[in-house]
């Protein structure tokens, strides 16, 4: 698939500017449309792979992005990236600094770059990007990498969304055991090491082969592959493209693509509806007079939460029965 | 359906040409973060379609070009001039800091510069500019 020359390959539909890709970025983040692109996704079995690239802030992630992007370029490829920063939880506000490292592609066309802030939101950030990217999809971008700090639970939620998920390593960072703690060796497709012309590297590849070996075994899934590189040198990044696409012609020939596909949407299924219960139950529960009632008992002692709550709902039940 | 929400203010501050002092501007992203605006910097020497082609891609409400070489004239006529020939112009309102000698306000502001600070501006007073200036979301 290579790129026409305004970096709009043949798969695109209805989306011509590159401003008209960043408004609707930003409507969907806002939530103002429901489904962006919702006649566009349906019924397809493949379009961008989504690669999702997680690591420890210093673990060269920005720079191993840049230039993955070059080389994907240079196979013809068109990539957009969208780089998620932390939020301050306090003030809401960031500084979204990933985008610094990728300055090699200016005025490419071929290359879409967006920056996003978690927010310090629960499950707004997942949904946002995860609309971001199907908004990158449907603009006929042939891969789309998805950039995060994998270190929390919303960061986790967020590569949910990737058909192949990379984390990114540092021989001497010590952060293998932070990322043990927060589930991110489980969901990792491959790992990158990167910064491997480090001395400790020989022994740290080791050590984390035989994690992942143990690992392995214990869920009996092939043992992911370990690739070497030194983003600043572009050693070993070749490899790490060919192992990328390796993952994209077994998931598409193996019908694992579509399955990922349709089981993402499945889930979106039932979030909506959850969603938009839970709203009509906040609003029940706001008009209702005998749920203060039942609140007033329970300050005073004469009922237990509990108790106050299966009372109320039993008549609810009663009534949507 | 999701209520929609409003986002924080997406400011991308912007250092071009050979202008190689970034300290001031790393002050501004943290006083604008600390406001609970949005901050995407450029880095250092950029080209002027460069800066719009990221704010374009960032959608921001507001570009602020950090200039202290005195080059703020010519940098600014050819960010008019990129933004001028485009189709569809971005959005976003313009803001210039640093380092700009008074009588060379007025014709920033004339080109369409949409507030001009100078190097006492205090963090309020460019927080209080950049949420003055940022557009509001229209349905567009």
């Amino acid at each position: 698939m290579s790129g026409a020359g305004n970096g709009m390959p043949g798969r695109a539909i209805g989306l011509a500017s590159e401003r008209e890709v960043a408004r609707l970025i930003s409507k969907v983040e806002r939530g103002e449309v429901a489904d962006a692109t919702a006649d566009l996704s349906l019924g397809r079995s493949s379009g961008a792979h989504v690669i999702g690239i997680t690591g420890s802030p210093g673990s060269g992630k920005s720079t191993l992005v840049d230039v993955l992007a070059q080389k994907m370029r240079a196979d013809g490829r068109t990539v957009a990236i969208l780089a998620i920063d932390p939020s301050s939880h306090l003030t809401g506000g960031a500084v979204l600094g990933d985008r610094v490292r990728m300055s090699s592609h200016s005025q490419d066309p071929g290359i879409f770059i967006r920056s996003m802030g978690t927010r310090g939101s629960t499950t707004g950030l997942a949904r946002a990007a995860r609309d971001a990217v199907k908004v990158l999809d449907a603009a006929g971008y042939d891969v789309v990498i998805v950039e995060t700090v994998g270190v929390g639970q919303v960061e986790l939620d967020v590569l949910t969304i990737a058909d192949t998920v990379a984390v990114v390593l540092v021989p001497g960072l010590g952060d293998t055991v932070q990322m043990n703690k927060a589930g991110i060796m489980e969901i990792g497709d491959l790992f990158v090491v990167n910064m491997a012309d480090r001395p400790e590297t020989a022994r740290f590849v080791r050590d984390l082969k035989q994690a992942l070996a143990v690992g392995a075994r214990h869920t009996y899934t092939d043992m992911p592959p370990v690739c070497c590189t030194v983003a600043l040198t572009g050693d070993g990044v070749a490899g790490l493209w060919a192992t990328l696409r390796d993952f994209d012609e077994r998931d598409q020939a193996s019908g694992r693509r579509l399955a990922r596909r349709q089981d993402q949407q499945s889930r979106e299924l039932i979030r909506h509806i959850e969603n938009h219960v839970a709203a009509m139950l906040h609003q029940t529960m706001n008009g209702s007079a005998r749920l203060d009632r039942l609140r007033r008992q329970v300050h005073a002692g004469a009922m237990t939460p509990r108790a106050a709550a299966d009372e109320w709902l039993a008549e609810l039940r009663l009534r949507l029965e | 359906m999701n209520q929609p929400s409003t986002l924080p203010i997406r400011v991308m501050l912007a250092k071009m040409g050979l202008d190689g002092h970034d300290r001031g501007v790393k002050v501004v992203a943290r006083t604008l973060r600390d406001a609970g605006m949005e901050v995407i910097y450029t880095g250092l020497h950029r080209s002027p379609a460069q800066v719009i082609e990221a704010a374009t891609q960032e959608d921001v409400d507001v570009l602020g070009v950090s200039l202290l070489s005195g080059a703020h004239m010519p940098i600014f006529t050819k960010i008019f001039q990129i933004l001028d020939q485009m189709e569809e112009r971005p959005r976003f309102a313009l803001v210039a800091g640093g380092v700009m000698p008074d009588e060379d306000v007025v014709e920033l502001q004339q080109m369409g510069v949409a507030a001009v600070l100078g190097q006492d501006t205090t963090p309020e007073t460019i927080v209080e500019t950049i949420k003055a200036v940022a557009p509001v979301e229209a349905n567009s």
